[in-house]
């Protein structure tokens, strides 16, 4: 984990080349306007003229120094998390992938304000394996069910599921590894322990025993208990990443200022584990749609009445589906392939902006 | 009350370390083993000393940054600490020895500063602004600065944001751990003077801790030399640098370089003779742990850590 | 090295326990309990709670569980409420066949997997390397199973090379040449399936791993030295980078188990995972509990091991 606190310096650096142009532009305007000349000098070589402009900063005119300034033109600079959304706009795949995304996501969820559910499921044995034409654009599957509505509202679906398991897996994970990590000593021992026993349970076969046993569940109670399993991979990344965060002064600084624990954690230590915290969650989430059409694949995710992008794969588990019906499994393999490929690009670009800052720096 | 505004008395600080079967606790590293240190209101007092000796535990110890392991600490004659936990008071502040490291990366200027602010006082967010930019302007620092990150200052100018942001609660002490180690030597004195100009325009109290004997001298009234954990040598910074009466002492002041061209041969004529005293007779300032023994006064305010019988012999 | 090994044993035994009661507990939700696997379902009501009575089947929760853990411990897993037989007898056959799946995959995984992390490392940001990352790409993306169905397609119906379906070929007698030959040729398929995806992390690793050691200060002495540049490869870079890989030998053992789930439902693969799918489909909840036991209890198994290799590669770990 020494590599990412080493991107982030690096990053940092970089940062700094790139503002430093336009900093001197700023800091020359500034200091003309606000008539202290010390600073007009060149910042780069800072240094040099660092001691002259102590000598004759005066404190005792501090008030009319800086009283006639207007607040709103200061310069502002830019935060550290837009640098990496600037470097997957950058990345033309990582765009591309991106674009892709948002249109899918935004086609599904606009067009299922439209699709009836009840409609889309309804079986109509008249119409049973219909290969794709005029009336069903893909054709229908053995109970007559538009297959393309399926597939409309099953890609919702997994997109949803993938959203909510990878918001609730990746919250709790990076509390409970933040404060881990933070703390330390026996208080981390303890919930490091918790962490290595979920590790070795077979999540797999947990889920599909609750599925079966459990009588009524719906997309929230099925995304908790799949978040319930996939929470201790990012506990354990973020807990590794805050304890070397922990150790910079920073964090000293803001003990001995008076500032609590928890304010410590949630307002200076997580603000720089955004990045990571970014990058897991995109990974994460390309991860869970995956679980979850798995699990619906093998009959064990929603049941046939809501469809998810697994369900229409299941049928192919029918040697003829799978043989001599592909319109009614394709779409949905494509549409799988595609969105874990594009969300891992946005993911692996974000990764490797730091990477390739490394390189450069 | 008394006439110290800081009393560190016979401080310990210990580390377990653990091992064997069971990870019990093995033996202790006592990183600070029984220091004690008394800083007048308004002056300075340097604390110095080679990597590991104990310094900047103690100067963290003294803030709350580590738990004390034994020993009292009285602030203003009042103790500050019950058990292992020393109390964190907004009238003892720190300036931090890496700049870089010591300002959160994801923060601007005016959040550093105004972090310590915002935790005493409820003022709005106008006033944050106008106090603010009144520290930076007494540290020198353009309002320019005030929406800006620490990336993008210099290691110097990074400096003053800290001190900033320690001065921000108008503190009565300040401890320094190594300010300007990690800085440009062309840059050191700037914040060195700096901060001796804050220092009597607030009436502040020091505790500076160093390796750099040099600034220390520049600095300090008194000083304090450790090693092991321990003080080997106390008192006021003239009679410590003119009269070293330990070892140790002796060794350092006679490494201090020089740069007088003409004084070379003697330099290290004087050198060379210190060496051969150290080789020969360091082992005899040392208990049979390795630690210094602990410190006799020799005259009012000066107190060495002799060994407690025969010392003359050695010193002469 | 022992002394490690037995502190990491101690580590393991509340893992197990807590596993256990977790287990037990879950089996206490679950519809049924060890009399429906055994009795007539004709017998009257005051038999059953008589019989009940004396199985200990009311008795607290804790004496239960005792019971059961000594039971297990002395090899009675209880029966099987659907095919009224001893479950350690259902399990049997499909326990080999799931083991011989996983290391038939392993051995794929690190076969396969390892020379091309080698080549991709080693010449990055070549031709070469761009067709390996990308081929990781895909494989990331790609789920296990829709893999596995594509093979079954293409491999095993399109083409018709290989079974699609079983462990053996129902007509040979076991015991002889042709049995293993044809239980050979039943994994081929599934075995592929799992590996050409789960190669890609070893693949991802490898490469990264290599790259990163090839800038290291020691690699350039290596090469100041003038050492030629494969030994360079084979005693220093190579060397220092399979060390996670080698430790994460465990974890991948634990997830190939636990992940072939999924292929051998795809091909009708009559091992564990398919076991567990049709005891839960059947609500033979006594087999399905002790699956998930066996998969949890390797799983810790996996996970001692992986640490224990990672203490002998790596002398550090030990030192903490």
């Amino acid at each position: 984990m020494t590599k990412f606190e080493d991107e982030k310096r690096k990053l940092d650096k970089q940062e700094l080349n790139e503002d430093r142009e336009r900093l001197d532009k700023d800091m020359h305007e500034k200091t003309h306007s606000t008539k202290n000349d010390s600073f007009s000098k060149d910042r780069t070589d800072a240094t040099p003229h660092d001691i002259d402009t102590h000598m004759q900063a005066n404190p005792g005119a501090s008030g009319e120094g800086h009283g006639a300034i207007d607040q709103e033109s200061l310069p502002r600079s830019t935060p550290g998390w837009r640098i990496l959304i600037q470097e997957v706009i950058h990345d033309k795949l990582a765009l591309f992938s991106f674009i892709i995304l948002v249109v899918i996501t935004s086609y599904v969820f606009g067009l299922t304000l439209f699709l009836k559910q009840s409609e889309i499921v309804f079986v109509d044995l008249f119409a049973i394996n219909e290969p794709p034409g005029d009336t069903f654009r893909l054709g229908t599957d053995y109970g007559g069910r538009d297959v393309f509505g399926q597939l409309i509202i099953g890609t919702r679906n997994s997109l949803a599921i993938g959203f909510l398991v990878t918001g609730i897996s990746v919250g709790f994970g990076v509390v409970y590894g933040v404060v881990a990590g933070y703390f330390g000593g026996h208080i981390d021992n303890i919930m490091m322990r918790i962490v290595d026993f979920f590790m070795v349970l077979p999540f797999l076969m947990v889920i599909i025993v609750y599925v079966t046993i459990s009588p009524d569940y719906d997309i929230l109670s099925f995304s908790l208990i799949m978040a319930a399993f996939l929470w201790v991979g990012t506990a354990r990344l973020i807990r590794s990443v805050a304890i070397q965060e922990k150790e910079l002064d920073y964090i000293n600084a803001s003990r001995t200022l008076g500032s609590s624990h928890i304010k410590i954690i949630f307002t200076q230590l997580l603000p720089n584990l955004v990045g990571i915290i970014i990058v897991n969650a995109t990974l994460n989430l390309a991860g869970n749609i995956g679980i979850e059409s798995g699990l619906s694949f093998i009959g064990f995710g929603f049941p046939e009445d809501t469809p998810s992008l697994g369900t229409l794969m299941s049928y192919a588990t029918q040697t003829q589906t799978l043989r001599h019906r592909p319109w009614i499994w394709a779409p949905a393999a494509i549409l799988i392939l595609v969105l874990m490929l594009c969300v891992r690009n946005v993911g692996e670009a974000m990764r490797r902006a730091g990477d390739a800052r490394q390189r450069n720096a | 009350m008394s006439e110290y505004l800081l009393e560190v008395k016979d401080l310990k600080v210990h580390y377990p370390i653990k091992g064997g079967f069971f990870n019990t606790t093995k033996d202790y590293v006592r990183a600070v083993d029984g220091v004690s240190i008394r800083i007048p209101k308004g002056k300075t007092y340097g604390l110095v000393g080679e990597s590991g000796s104990g310094k900047t535990t103690t100067g963290k110890a003294v803030i709350g940054l580590n738990h004390v392991t034994d020993g009292e600490i009285f602030y203003k004659g009042e103790k500050m600490n019950s058990g292992k936990k020393v109390d964190v008071s907004s009238e003892i502040q720190m300036i931090f020895q890496d700049p870089y490291s010591s300002l959160n990366p994801r923060k601007r200027v005016f959040d550093i500063v105004a972090e310590p602010i915002k935790n005493y006082h409820r003022k709005s967010k106008d006033d944050l602004i106008e106090e603010v930019l009144g520290l930076l302007n007494k540290v020198g620092l353009p309002p320019g600065s005030l929406y800006k990150y620490p990336h993008e200052f210099s290691g110097g100018q990074r400096q003053r944001i800290g001190v900033a942001r320690a001065i921000a609660l108008n503190p009565e002490l300040i401890i320094a751990d190594e300010p300007v180690s990690a800085l440009d030597v062309s840059v050191q004195a700037q914040v060195l003077n700096f901060m001796q100009e804050i220092q009597q325009e607030m009436g502040l109290t020091m505790l500076f801790i160093a390796h750099d004997l040099g600034v220390v001298r520049h600095m300090c009234e008194w000083i304090g030399i450790m090693y092991h954990g321990r003080l080997v040598e106390e008192g006021p910074a003239e009679e410590i640098f003119n009269n070293p009466q330990h070892i140790y002492t002796k060794r350092l002041i006679a490494a201090i370089p020089d740069t007088n061209v003409d004084n070379i041969e003697r330099n290290l004529q004087r050198r060379e003779e210190v060496r051969i005293e150290y080789e020969n007779h360091f082992h005899e300032y040392l208990d049979e742990n390795g630690k210094p023994f602990p410190l006799v006064s020799i005259s009012e305010n000066h107190k060495v850590a002799l060994p407690p019988k025969g010392g003359e012999q050695v010193n002469a | 090295m022992l002394k490690f090994t037995i502190r990491r044993l101690l580590v393991s035994l509340p893992q197990l326990i807590i596993l256990s009661l977790l287990i037990f507990f879950l089996a206490s939700l679950m519809p049924g309990d060890a009399l429906s696997g055994v009795i007539d379902p004709n017998i009257p009501a005051e038999a059953i709670e008589r019989q009940r009575e004396m199985l200990g089947l009311n008795n607290p929760w804790y004496i239960q569980y005792k019971d059961w853990v000594i039971n297990m411990l002395q090899g009675d897993f209880g029966n099987s409420y659907f095919k009224k037989q001893p479950v350690l007898d259902v399990i049997g056959d499909r326990l080999m066949n799931t083991v011989w799946l996983s290391l038939f995959s392993a051995v794929l995984i690190y076969l396969i997997g390892l020379p091309l992390g080698l080549v991709s490392g080693r010449y990055n940001d070549t031709f070469l390397d761009s067709v390996i990352t990308g081929y990781t790409y895909l494989g990331f993306a790609t789920p296990t199973f829709m893999f596995g169905l594509l093979m079954l397609l293409v491999f095993g119906y399109n083409l018709g090379w290989f079974p699609t379906s079983g462990s053996v070929d129902a007509k040979v007698t076991p015991g002889t040449f042709e049995y293993v030959i044809s239980k050979m040729y039943h994994l081929v398929l599934p075995a592929f399936s799992i590996a050409l995806i789960g190669l890609v992390g070893t693949v991802q690793y490898l490469r990264s791993g290599i790259i990163e050691t090839k800038q290291k200060d020691y690699v350039t002495l290596a090469r100041a030295k003038g050492v030629s540049e494969s030994k360079v490869y084979t005693k220093h870079i190579f060397r220092n980078s399979i060390i996670p890989i080698a430790a994460f030998f465990g974890y991948e053992i634990t997830g190939l188990l636990g992940g072939s789930i999924f292929i051998e439902q795809i091909y009708a693969y009559p091992g564990m995972g398919r076991l567990f799918l049709e005891s839960i489909s059947t609500r033979d909840f006594s087999v399905a509990n002790v699956l998930i036991l066996m998969y949890g209890f390797l799983a810790i198994v996996g996970a001692l091991l992986s640490d224990i290799i990672l203490s002998i590669v790596d002398p550090r770990i030990r030192i903490k």
